[in-house]
């Protein structure tokens, strides 16, 4: 383009105004035909502010600095706030010692360590019952053992995520969930109950970064058939739009369920913040709190939301 | 959670930003007239206009992030945007316009120069074979005098005869010329 001289904008303002001052607009004959000439420069679905898929960190990566976050955020936590609650009705103390063993477990998992599964748990499913003997242990010790041990394990899985090959990454938990998406899980998980730890200690949350944000909202709206299919509240043929603007954000089409038609339009369309939505997603926000410009069939959110939150439960 | 019928431009622009096609479409419905009309004022040109509109929005999905409420409305943005592109438009015309005007005179100038330029190589060819055609004597006083830039006393000096005798055969000599090359334009 040709360099902008200083009176060329003045001169678009005045033209503007002149337009806005009376003269009859004249509509352009282009239609749809604008919309498909446009989607030519850009597919529709990414956001212009989150990380291009080609540019993906390393999962091993975003592990690493989600773990930078919650060791700061139990390093935070000052003597007497071990007892504050939580929004998971357990206080911080248990908070801290709950994600540290789910890191243990996911460890042992994946041939990293060994973990002494509690009687009775049978699944990963079983996600605050296998915790709870080490939350005992832990809480026990005190905090400096929930810092020393949360500080190991987060060192030990990122040595062993790096090691990882492709076929280590798809290999499925339990027959189930694939390696990466436990790993995206956990980093999810750490995010969360590292905020709750934040908000219960008085300190504001703490937003990752684009790279981050990116996988979490991904994972977020990825889940919400599996959620949904989980609690037994699919619903065949329906579609959700989910919209998340900002950082890290992204247009997510959803199936709610089997045989969605491919060209059927949107039945609900929700536009949300992408961090206060995965926040909704990690039980931090609840749905009636999660500030959200809702189009269509409004019967359909709370589906989705509840999809969104299964696996947090 | 809130109900919106029509949301605000900036929250539209930031479902574009977010990759979401249709809250385009609903920027185009309320934008697209506007930018249009403009545009059509600029370049007083309907299909050029109809280009500006299509960049304009192309541009607002492609770098809906860059658009910033704090510093204006979507409106002036958007109009600044398509100012320039048909202000950018009409210059580029102007100059195609001016260029082609400077190629067409000089293409019709060097038409004429290999016009002329032809018609002096065939005259040429003509010349030095009426040249070659004359006797001795008066090719070798013409070609000293006219070709060589010699006086006729020098000619006569040259040729060791008398000044008059040189202007003689110089004299007789371009009137065989004239009468060998008859017929052929000045």
């Amino acid at each position: 383009m040709t360099p902008v001289e200083p009176d060329d904008d003045l001169l678009a303002l005045l033209a503007i105004a002149d337009v806005l001052a009376g003269e009859e607009e004249v509509a352009p004959p282009l239609g749809a035909a604008l919309v498909e000439a446009a989607l030519q420069h850009r597919a529709p679905g990414p956001s212009l502010l989150a990380t291009a898929a080609a540019e993906r960190l390393p999962l091993p990566q975003v592990f690493a600095r989600q773990a930078i976050d919650l060791t700061e955020a139990l390093s935070g936590i000052g003597p007497h706030q071990w007892t504050s609650p939580t929004s998971y009705g357990r206080s911080v103390a248990e908070l801290a010692a709950h994600v540290t063993a789910t890191l243990q477990h996911f460890a042992s998992l994946i041939g990293a360590g060994s973990f002494e599964v509690p009687a009775g748990c049978t699944s990963f499913l079983q996600h605050w019952e296998l915790t709870e003997p080490t939350i005992i242990r832990l809480q026990a010790e005190g905090p400096d053992a929930i810092r020393a041990d949360a500080a190991e394990i987060v060192d030990r899985l990122h040595t062993a995520l790096t090691g990882l090959t492709d076929a280590d990454w798809a290999y499925r938990i339990e027959g189930v969930i694939s390696v990466r998406t436990y790993t995206e899980a956990k980093c999810f998980e750490m995010w969360m109950h590292g905020d709750d730890i934040r908000t219960a200690t008085g300190r504001p949350q703490l937003d990752p970064d684009r790279d981050r944000m990116t996988a979490m909202a991904d994972l977020a709206t990825r889940t919400v058939p599996l959620g949904l299919a989980l609690l037994g509240r699919s619903r065949p043929g329906r579609r959700a739009r989910i919209v998340l603007t900002g950082v890290g954000g992204g247009t997510f089409v959803v199936p709610l369920g089997s045989d969605v038609d491919p060209a059927r339009a949107s039945d609900v369309v929700i536009v949300a913040d992408t961090a206060e939505f995965c926040r909704c997603a990690g039980l931090l926000v609840s749905p009636a709190d999660l500030t959200a410009e809702i189009e269509g069939d409004r019967a359909l959110v709370d589906d989705v939301l509840a999809g969104a939150r299964a696996f947090s439960a | 959670m809130d109900d919106v019928g029509d949301a605000p431009e900036r929250k539209l622009v930031a479902r574009v930003a977010a990759g979401d096609e249709t809250a385009l479409s609903r920027l185009y419905e309320q934008y697209g007239s506007f930018v249009y009309t403009l545009a059509l004022r600029v370049t007083r040109d309907r299909g050029a206009a109809e280009d500006i509109v299509q960049d304009v929005f192309v541009h607002l999905w492609t770098k809906a992030d860059a658009f910033d409420s704090e510093r204006g409305s979507l409106r002036s943005w958007l109009g600044v945007i398509a100012h320039r592109r048909a202000v950018d438009r009409v210059r580029r015309e102007e100059a195609l316009r001016a260029r082609e005007e400077r190629d067409h005179q000089r293409s019709v100038d060097q038409q004429i120069d290999i016009a002329e330029s032809a018609t002096a190589q065939l005259m040429a060819a003509r010349v030095r074979s009426a040249l070659i055609a004359l006797p001795e004597e008066q090719r070798a006083a013409i070609e000293l005098a006219y070709f060589g830039g010699k006086t006729f006393r020098e000619v006569a000096v040259v040729l060791g005869i008398p000044e008059g005798t040189a202007k003689s055969r110089i004299r007789l000599g371009m009137a065989k010329l004239a009468e060998g090359l008859h017929g052929v334009s000045s």
